[in-house]
């Protein structure tokens, strides 16, 4: 748990992360994903409650959980005055690695994230995709067993953002485990292993992409005919789906849109009406759920207001 | 040693900067201006060795402004939080560069009074880089403190109620005899007075609220205690 005077930051939250898992934290702004990943990196201390990292407390020994964890934060932080160079040097210095293997570390690392042409170029000057990459370079420098991500594409272009991605997954397939945080839940779902959806400080819900996406969600039903339909199609398409959880009902001209938790029965209501009423269903459409909307069902279920995950910047 | 690597990143990134530098030489010399006009009311023995202590208070106080305000606001010293560093590596990396620009304030100072005045009065030369040198720790110490502890726009206004207050009360311009009987005792409240009889008895051989040999012990006294309390609280100040 932390509180801040008032304010509780995280309360009642508990999970477990496998070593070489990647984990998702996902969450709208405020939820606590920063406070839990600086919790245990051992650079906040919880109020109550208490954390282990391949089993030493970050609260009682942060320099010994220093050394285990790297850590992006949620914005560009090195030196902006000085070079990738003298940046991923001095941070590999502070490890207490000598002049020469700090050097070679800062080469090799930032080799690996494709940062050769950049150890010159002063960290300020870079563009954010690249300052990201350098933010993972010296989380990396000293090759700890887990790396701590705070939101590693929010402020990114669509592309830069997959190659960060497909970087994280890099990572992950070479053994670091993984503790990711977002706002978007694509980015969680796309590369976690297992996550947990954190709303006002607590957990919602945990467990696998597909278990997130199969609990509670919704699918979009589309049925396309033709023929013209009667005037009341709509109150007995609305009567004859109810039992089966339908919402946000829509019928056009051709089509009969509905989202459904009981695809199955609601789909075959629906065909049977169409048909009793002379219409001729054409094809059918089924949509899985958007992530979003997978995500604000878990926050209504568990009385929340949905927040919309979709943009705005991290708290 | 990881203070001297931050040391040397900081002079990298900021020490070493031309404005930076400028405001080192700029300073005594307009505080040498100032001070010849006090010279005929204060005497020499009050005046020259309050330029060299205003002059290393200063700069050996500035510095921390410009290493943890400005890293505070760039998120960097939050990203520094997630290295493996203690309370110690930190104060005593950001105390360096205010020791050094302090020591290195008063040496410039010491060379323009020597030109301008053609001669500089130093008796007891040890005692000059004594009161030097311990001013310079103590001053960093503390606005290392204060730059730690306040939000970096309050910072600036607290360490310059510390500086003023430490320039008119604490012993650094006005000698005891001019002060109000009922304000002189604040002095002592000050780490400056116990510089400046230091650098005074080794530039004149004379002091005015102390003698010497008492304000190095408590200079010493001070540093220690300020070191360790900096070096506890700082780890606290920065993870609530
Ligand atoms: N230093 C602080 N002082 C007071 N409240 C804070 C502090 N840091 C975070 N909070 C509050 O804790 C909650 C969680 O914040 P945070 O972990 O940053 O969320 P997220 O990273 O998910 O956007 C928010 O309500 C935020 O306002
Ligand atoms: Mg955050």
């Amino acid at each position: 748990m932390k509180r801040y005077g008032d304010t509780y930051a995280l309360k009642g939250l508990s999970f477990t992360v496998a070593r070489g898992e990647v984990y998702g934290l996902l969450g709208p702004n405020g939820a606590g994903k920063t406070t839990t990943l600086r919790a245990i990196a051992g650079a906040l201390r919880p109020t109550r409650g208490r954390i282990l990292v391949e089993g030493v407390d970050p609260a009682r020994e942060p320099l010994r959980v220093k050394r285990l964890v790297g850590v992006v934060p949620e914005l560009p932080s090195l030196f902006p005055e000085l070079t990738v160079r003298d940046n991923l040097e001095f941070i590999a210095g502070i490890y207490g690695f000598s002049r020469s293997e700090a050097r070679r570390r800062a080469r090799e690392t930032a080799e690996a994230l494709g940062l050769g042409d950049y150890l010159g170029v002063r960290y300020g000057r870079l563009s954010k995709g690249l300052k990201r990459r350098v933010d993972i370079a010296a989380a990396l420098i000293h090759d700890p067993p887990i790396l701590l991500l705070d939101e590693p594409t929010s402020g990114l272009d669509v592309i830069a953002a997959s190659r960060l991605r497909e970087r994280i997954a890099a990572l992950a397939r070479q053994g670091k485990t993984v503790v990711l945080s977002s706002h978007y839940i694509e980015e969680v779902m796309a590369l976690a292993d297992r996550a947990l959806i954190l709303y006002r400080g607590s957990k919602i819900v945990e467990g696998t992409p597909a278990m997130l996406r199969r609990v509670l969600s919704k699918k979009r039903v589309t049925i396309y005919y033709t023929g013209e339909p009667p005037q009341s199609l709509s109150v007995e398409a609305r009567e004859a789906l109810g039992a089966y959880g339908v919402e946000d009902l829509k019928i056009e001209r051709g089509a009969l849109s509905f989202k459904a938790s009981r695809t199955v029965e609601a789909l075959e209501a629906s065909i049977r009406l169409l048909r009793e009423r002379g219409l001729r269903v054409v094809d059918v459409e089924v949509l899985p759920p958007s992530w979003d909307d997978v995500f604000k069902a878990h926050i209504e279920a568990a009385g929340g207001r949905a927040a919309c995950p979709c943009g705005g910047r991290a708290g | 040693m990881r203070a001297l690597r931050i040391f040397a990143k900081d002079l990298r990134a900021y020490y070493l900067k031309a404005p930076v530098l400028s405001w080192g030489i700029l300073f005594p010399v307009t505080v040498m201006a100032l001070m010849s006009l006090n010279m005929r009311m204060f005497g020499e023995s009050r005046v020259v060795p309050a330029m060299f202590s205003i002059t290393l208070l200063f700069a050996s106080s500035s510095m921390a402004q410009v290493a943890i305000s400005f890293e505070k606001l760039s998120g960097a010293l939050a990203r520094i939080l997630y290295l493996p560093l203690t309370g110690a590596d930190l104060v005593l990396a950001k105390s360096l560069g205010g020791i050094a620009y302090g020591i290195g304030g008063a040496g410039v100072a010491a060379l323009v009074s020597y030109i301008v005045a053609g001669h500089l009065v130093m008796i007891r030369p040890l005692y000059f880089i004594l009161g030097v040198v311990l001013g310079a720790v103590v001053y960093s110490l503390i606005s290392v403190l204060i730059a730690f502890y306040y939000d970096p726009v309050h910072a600036v206004a607290v360490l310059n109620i510390v500086r003023f207050s430490m320039v008119f009360l604490g012993g650094i311009l006005f000698p005891k005899a001019f002060m109000p009987p009922r304000l002189a005792w604040l002095a002592y409240l000050f780490p400056s007075v116990y510089v400046t009889e230091v650098i005074r008895f080794g530039m004149y051989n004379t002091w005015d609220y102390i003698d010497p040999y008492t304000s190095l012990i408590v200079l010493a006294i001070a540093i220690a205690a300020l070191a360790y309390a900096s070096a506890r609280i700082i780890i606290r100040i920065l993870t609530p």
